[in-house]
């Protein structure tokens, strides 16, 4: 058998061109007896990861490489790149990152001056002009000339002048074909991604597509046999393969060093650090059992010289404290007592017996991952501290790489085939986003069918290109740090978010290759925390922070026991208010339990109602297994954290704790790669033989696999605990400045600004209009002057709908008050829609203007705007009728989103009462089993995957909430109503449990009253 | 006092659609449909029908919000093209019921003037009511007003369906006063600014100062003020009957003589291009129609090099076509039609500057050659993007001949003929090996050079050739290729 060495390889990665997985060109390779395979993605090493992970697997070497786009004379021309070393590699990666400098966003271009430096490459190039330009800066023995054979005439006039030119510069010719897909039956799909590259329709695609189907990877002996007339050229290609011996696992990453003291090391400096850190978390004496998990975590600490990634985020999260900006860690970071005494957790590890190898072992020697959440819009100056600290050259941040999902695929794909746009759409619609199977009657649904071959091949293809990457994303906060530039390491692109840079692995890339990933998150309860401390400061004098609430408040428990969570981190969706009057939480551990027992995992899993009743003393604790007891205590014998899973897998299926490890991470990749099967057929036989009942076996596993992307672990519901607390003890005692700080904060949470206000004032809480003399931009808090004490929400003009940065800036350069309209008009320059808004929301009361005449005024006034004198102009005088109640409410609504003056609904109460409609508040006396009409805002609707279905709706009115249940059919049977309608109609029977009251909806109505459309935005969640 | 008349076929776009797509809106389909205003996921609804509403969807929805909500829903773009060609019929139809039709800006809304036609129809509504039939029966949603004001019939138009007498300017005032703002094209900002103001019919808008309104609510609210105002109104802008010149004549008794035949049409073409002259036209081109007696119509088109009003140029161009013309039967009517564009002076050169090459004659001649020989006689290869070597270039029909922009001397090497259709070559012998093209029984291949290999169009029919270039033993270069699919060598070229 011929044989060869497949030297110009593009994975999918090459986005829109390669039609094959890294890992299916991988086991081609294999499959053919190929002692090796080149993997050279289009400007980038993309797809080089996966395609090692699975050689790796497999034992096939690849050779690492790249088609480069190289610029001559104004002209791109393609070149392979291969690294024979390290060096090598690196050099490639640091001209990619270069020539994607020079590009917009997807594209890269290479000059020669970015690899005349480069010793170890060996450059392949495909035309005499890249031959030519690269010679004089090349050594003889780097350079070579491609010749492809695809049997296109086009080539042979091509390959002569190459081999003339290579003959003439005296460089050696070796054959190549271009691999674009792994197997002929690619064929169609490389030619809809060519088309969907070049935006072409295949019937006019012309050169766009490839000529023929020569671009499969091919046997030794199909090789032979194109290059016949030449045998040497394909040996040459294995004497090249011979020559790169680079591979991804000599990659030896260092994390970058930090900063040190004279006289420290790495080690001794964090050892210092973090006793330090403990004498103040402890209050001078640090507790003997934590001293003694902290000198156990430093030492698994320097046994994997992990020291620098500590000192790292301890050198962030001080960058937030000294510059005023709350963060915290979360996952499993917290269970390190080193973590906490850092000040990069806020959990106790130890007081909560939080599993210290969830989060770093030595047996897996992998590095830890912490996620730091820092308050959301305060993110971007963490971020750019660190570009800033480490270089753009040893920070960059990860990739998210984004691929085909069924409704992008079929429309891609359908636009292709030249199929009616409107009937793709129509057929996207139909299809749901996580479905992955496209189902032909869909298409035939959406008119589809008139084009039978064309519906057949949509099928096809649009299935084969599912999870294919489309183009590169950013992660939301995910940076690659390194001791040396991590373009050394891989290429790195500008993003399209300015300032940014980004790396051309994603995560799951720098996971494979045990890269140091630190991850910033953006979290609004840490700004909405921020807010509320510093107005307590500000107007009460009382300097709160994270660590400094009083803990275990009675009233504030009490508070969530009533499920009265609106605004509260976490615990405030309509599913968590539902369970928290069940568990009832009275400690801190409760929360954590509630925390994570809302999840889908727990709820597949069905192991919440068997800890409900247990912890009502309805049932009886039972474990499994003895020696499962001491992993199942702390939640009643039912298992509820990622920990406990991983435990039981070690204690009840002989896991090995590397074995439980993978169960985490395949737990975590099962919806991708449905590998948490494999567990199945291992657990449920090893816990049916420890003893352990099959049904609780089943129960576990579907747990587990119910954990898969929701479930969290115990550290993890442990740090947001600790924020719902928070945010729970600031609305239990300080409610008008917890509603000033997230109204503040928005957007975050699970409720509109309207809400939170109707709330805040069904609390107590004064809140007052915008006013353009009184509002800032934010809301405040204001003193109420006849009472001297009582503090009052005053509503900032941020929540003038149409008002952005600009206006702010322009009215925050003027000093308020303002005497006149004329005089703010004037002085702050703004345009007449902004004018209008402002005089909708009625922000120019206070100039004794009803909203009505303010528009007209304003509206003239516009134009006088850059005028320097003072003068009005002279204007017909027109008066309008001032607005009702009931209209100005609804203007509010329209103007800013919320209303001070009342909620809509209380102007229809009238006419609902007559018609026999009760409250919400009413509806709470309401017996169990009574059916009932009620009429309420939707301010929210929601369809949890775990529901089968079932759509819950948030109703609200101007006493309260009601939360309504709406079967699928029902929902179907009413669908455009139950999916627009802002004032709703439900007709059904309640339903009470443990304090809890849904109405089952049985029919869904519009109620014939008139109200405006616009009052409520409700926000729904599918 | 003057009579003014509107006739309005409301949401004249979906009117258009359903017209289109009759299925979407045949009875016991209730089908929901809406006009977009682009094809993609981001178009906006500009139209619905009425169960699109009762779906609770809203103009000014994105297309991909409203298939959210309701996934069967029909949705098509009708182009202005689509619409101002509309228009342009229904002028041409109004026009059979007055003069004076002027389409106005509202789209689906034209002016049409009673005036002198109740004497000939009995009353105003007698004859608002024929143009309002006469659109039923073609499938048209209409509203006609017979009333005063231009404007204000327009109003009244949009809140009555049917047919609407009004009796005084008082009337046609309090009725068009109520219309609602909203119907009006104004600005979404202008429009939504007024209704905040409580403005929010037409009677409450003109209640407004008109010098206020251009500083707040912009041009368009002022002009639309303006429209209303109760001064001298403009009159009807007709459009003009556009019909194109044309002139017909009996053969008593029929006759198939061509020379006899063209000494007619000669007399004939004399008083058409005469009435073309006179119109500041020249003939673009002919539509010649003749009627034969016991065959079917025989026409022919007919197109000179340039425009042109030279009879004998026309004359000479007929002759040529009917030259080559086969007739089914002796001609009863000759009928000729013209279009004509705009006739243009052209300066004459100077025998100094005349180009060696004389284009005018090349155009005429190659134009003689379309007469004698048909419109598709003179053709010219143009290169197209494409792999398979028949598309990769086409012949497109030529009107004018053009100089030679090649300027390079180099001759190609070898020339390749590209057969029309590739010519199969026999086939072997059922059990013989496919082993490689055979030609004729003194011919054989003594090199074959390739193959290279050619295939695509799976979405359609899959092709898939394996080219070569042969030599042959007499020393013949062909090109050919092997039909995978197929099995068979075809020949599809030589090379010289």
């Amino acid at each position: 058998m011929g044989m060869y060495v497949p030297l110009w390889v593009k994975t999918n990665h090459s986005f829109l061109e390669g039609a094959s997985f890294p890992e299916e060109l991988v086991e081609r390779a294999h499959a053919l007896g190929l002692p090796a395979i080149a993997i050279t993605d289009r400007d980038g090493v993309y797809g080089l990861v996966r395609a090692h992970m699975r050689a790796k697997d497999l034992g096939v070497r690849i050779i690492t490489g790249a088609q480069l786009t190289l610029g001559i004379d104004r002209h791109a021309h393609h070149v392979v790149a291969l690294a024979k070393t390290r060096r090598g590699y690196a050099d490639l990666c640091r001209a990619l990152s270069r020539g994607h400098a020079r590009c917009e966003k997807g594209q890269s271009l290479v000059h020669i001056s970015d690899i005349e430096e480069a010793r170890d490459l060996l450059f392949l190039c495909t035309t005499p002009e890249s031959l030519r330009a690269l010679h004089p800066s090349q050594q003889h023995s780097s350079l070579f000339a491609l010749c492809a054979r695809h049997l296109q005439d086009h080539e042979r006039p091509l390959e002569r002048a190459l081999r003339d030119v290579a003959r003439e510069l005296d460089t050696r010719v070796l054959g190549a074909n271009e691999v674009l897909y792994h197997e002929k039956a690619r064929r169609p799909l490389q030619d809809v991604l060519a088309c969907i590259r070049g935006g072409k329709v295949l019937s006019e695609a012309g050169h766009t597509i490839r000529g023929n189907a020569e671009y499969d990877l091919k046997t030794g002996e199909q090789m032979t046999r194109v290059f016949g007339d030449d045998p040497d050229c394909l040996r040459l290609t294995l004497d090249i393969a011979e020559q790169c011996n680079f591979s991804l696992d000599d990659i030896r990453y260092r994390y970058p060093e930090e900063s040190l003291p004279s006289g420290q090391t790495e080690q001794s400096w964090l050892r210092e650090l973090t006793f330090q850190g403990a004498r103040n978390r402890y209050g001078g004496d640090v507790p003997s059992d934590v001293g003694a998990q902290i000198e156990r975590e430093l030492t698994i600490i320097r046994r994997l010289d992990y020291g620098g990634y500590f000192l790292t985020m301890h050198e962030i999260v001080q960058y937030c404290r000294e510059s005023n900006i709350l963060c915290q860690g979360r996952g499993s970071a917290a269970n390190s007592a080193v973590c906490f005494c850092l000040g990069i957790t806020a959990i106790d590890p130890v007081r909560m017996d939080l599993l210290f190898e969830r989060f770093l072992s030595v047996e897996r020697a992998e590095p830890p991952d912490i996620d730091l959440d820092i308050e959301h819009d305060r993110r971007e100056e963490v971020i750019q501290h660190v570009y800033e600290k480490y270089g753009r050259h040893r920070a960059a941040m990860v990739a998210n790489v984004i691929r085909y999902r069924i409704r992008s695929a079929v429309r891609d794909v359908g636009k292709v085939l030249g199929l009616a746009r409107t009937d793709l759409e129509t057929a996207t619609r139909l299809l749901r986003h996580r479905d992955d199977v496209l189902n032909p009657e869909l298409l035939r649904e959406a008119g589809l069918e008139k084009d039978a071959r064309a519906t057949g091949l949509l099928c096809s293809l649009a299935s084969q290109i599912l999870d294919f990457p489309r183009h590169l994303s950013i992660h939301p906060g995910g940076f690659l740090l390194g001791h040396r530039p991590v373009d050394e390491i891989v290429p790195i692109e500008p993003a399209t978010m300015e300032a940014r840079t980004v790396i051309q692995w994603d995560k799951y890339d720098v996971e494979n290759l045990a890269l140091f990933k630190v991850d910033l998150l953006g979290l609004g309860a840490l700004t909405c925390i921020h807010h509320a401390f510093d107005l307590l400061h500000a107007n009460k004098g009382e300097s709160l922070e994270i660590a400094t609430v009083p803990a275990e408040d009675r009233a504030t428990y009490d508070m969530v026991s009533a499920g009265d969570t609106v605004g509260v981190f976490q615990i405030e969706s309509r599913a968590q208010m539902a369970m928290l009057p069940r568990l009832r939480p009275s400690t801190f551990y409760d929360l954590v339990v509630e925390v994570a027992i809302v999840r889908p995992g727990p709820i597949q899993g069905d192991m919440v109602h068997p800890y409900l009743r247990r912890r009502k003393g309805e049932e009886e604790i039972l474990y499994p297994h003895p020696k499962l007891e001491r992993i199942l205590k702390k939640t009643l014998g039912v298992p509820i954290f990622q920990e406990q899973v991983m435990k039981l897998a070690v204690e009840a299926a002989g896991y090995t704790p590397g074995e439980a490890d993978q169960l985490r991470r395949d737990m975590a990749a099962w919806r991708r790669s449905g590998r948490i099967e494999k567990h199945r057929t291992r657990m449920i036989p090893r816990m049916i033989a420890e003893g352990i009942p099959e049904e609780f076996a089943e129960r576990v596993f579907s747990q587990i696999r119910g954990f898969g992307e929701y479930g969290f672990p115990e550290s993890h519901a442990a740090s947001f605990a600790l924020l719902a607390y928070v945010t729970a003890w600031l609305k239990c005692h300080h409610h008008e400045a917890f509603t000033c700080a997230i109204l503040n904060a928005q957007p975050m949470g699970f409720y509109t600004p309207a809400t939170l206000v109707e709330d805040a004032k069904r609390h107590g809480v004064q809140v007052l209009p915008i006013d353009i003399n009184k509002s800032n931009w934010d809301c405040t808090l204001e003193m109420i002057a006849d009472t001297g004490t009582v503090t009052a929400v005053r509503m900032g003009l941020r929540y003038v709908k149409g008002l952005g940065v600009v206006e702010r800036e322009r009215i925050e350069d003027t000093n308020a008050p303002y005497p006149n309209l004329a005089t703010f008009v004037r002085e702050t320059g703004l345009n007449k829609k902004a004018l209008h808004a402002l005089a909708e929301s009625g922000a120019f009361e206070c100039f004794g203007l009803n909203r009505r005449d303010a528009i007209w005024q304003v509206r003239s006034l516009s134009r006088f705007t850059r005028d320097s004198l003072p003068l009005e102009p002279a204007s017909s005088q027109i008066s309008f009728a001032s607005l009702m109640n009931e209209d100005q409410v609804l203007w509010d609504y329209r103007a800013s989103h919320h209303s001070t003056r009342g909620h809509p609904m209380r102007g229809l109460r009238d006419i609902l009462r007559s018609r026999g409609f009760p409250k919400a508040e009413n509806i709470r006396a309401c017996a169990h089993g009574e059916n009932l009409s009620y009429v309420g805002m939707v301010i929210c609707r929601q369809r949890p995957g775990t529901a089968s279905g079932v759509t819950f709706f948030t109703l609200e009115d101007e006493t309260g909430f009601v939360n309504v249940v709406v079967w699928k059919r029902v929902f179907d049977r009413y669908a455009a109503l139950a999916k627009t309608a802002s004032l709703l109609g439900v007709t059904g029977q309640i339903q009470k449990a443990d304090g809890v009251i849904h109405l089952i909806a049985k029919a869904l109505w519009a109620p014939d009253v008139a109200v405006a459309a616009q009052t409520h935005r409700s926000r729904d969640f599918h | 006092m003057r009579r003014m008349t509107c006739v309005l076929l409301p949401m004249f776009p979906m009117q258009i659609l359903l017209r289109q797509k009759p299925h979407w809106n045949s009875p016991g389909q209730n089908a929901p449909v809406a006009v977009v205003d682009d094809e993609g996921p981001h178009g906006r609804i500009t139209h619905l029908n009425g169960f699109a509403r009762k779906c609770r969807l809203r103009i000014g929805m994105r297309q991909t919000v409203a298939r959210d909500l309701v996934p069967n829903l029909h949705t098509a773009v009708v182009s202005p093209d689509e619409a101002s060609a509309i228009t342009q019929e229904l002028i041409a139809s109004l026009q059979t019921f007055s003069p004076k039709v002027e389409a106005i800006d509202q789209t689906g809304a034209f002016h049409v003037d009673p005036q002198g036609l109740r004497r000939l129809y009995g009353s105003y509504r007698n004859w608002a009511t024929c143009i309002h039939r006469y659109l039923r029966a073609r499938h048209w949603h209409s509203s006609v007003t017979v009333g005063f004001h231009r404007y204000r019939t327009l109003a009244v138009a949009m809140l009555h369906d049917g047919v609407t007498i009004l009796e005084s300017p008082d009337q046609e005032r309090e009725q068009s006063d109520k219309t609602p703002l909203g119907e009006f094209d104004l600005p979404g900002d202008a429009c939504e600014s007024l209704a905040a103001l409580g403005i929010e019919t037409l009677g409450d808008f003109l209640g407004l100062p008109a010098g206020e309104l251009h500083s707040r609510f912009g041009a368009e609210a002022s002009a639309l003020h303006d429209l209303f105002a109760e001064g001298l109104q403009l009159p009807i802008q007709a459009s003009a009957f556009d019909e194109p010149s044309r002139i017909s004549f009996q053969v008593d008794p029929p006759d198939d003589d061509q020379h006899r035949l063209l000494f007619a049409i000669k007399g004939a073409l004399h008083s058409l291009l005469h009435q073309v002259r006179a119109r500041g036209e020249a003939v673009e081109s002919l539509e010649l129609s003749l009627h034969l007696e016991r065959a079917p119509l025989h026409q022919e088109h007919i197109e000179p090099a340039s425009p042109t009003l030279d009879l004998m140029t026309l004359l000479e161009l007929i002759r040529l076509r009917l030259g080559g013309a086969k007739l089914g039967g002796a001609v009863e009517e000759v009928e000729i039609l013209t279009n004509t564009v705009r006739a243009r002076a052209e300066q004459a050169c100077l025998p100094g500057h005349r180009s060696a090459r004389d284009m005018g004659a090349a155009h005429r001649a190659l134009a003689r050659i379309r007469a004698a020989y048909g419109e598709q006689s003179v053709t010219k290869a143009s290169l197209s993007e494409a792999h398979l070597p028949e598309a990769s270039f086409r012949w497109e029909p030529v009107q004018r001949a053009e100089g030679s922009t090649n300027t390079s001397s180099e001759k190609p090497a070898m020339i390749r003929r590209v057969f029309a259709r590739p010519k199969p070559l026999p086939p072997r012998k059922p059990k013989e090996p496919e082993a490689g093209p055979l030609l004729s029984q003194n011919q054989a291949i003594e090199h074959l050079y390739g193959p290279y290999r050619v295939s695509g169009g799976w979405w359609k029919r899959l092709v898939e050739r394996d080219y070569y270039y042969a030599e042959t033993n007499y020393g013949d270069l062909l090109w050919l290729f092997y039909d995978r699919p197929r099995k068979r060598w075809f020949l599809h070229g030589v090379l010289d």
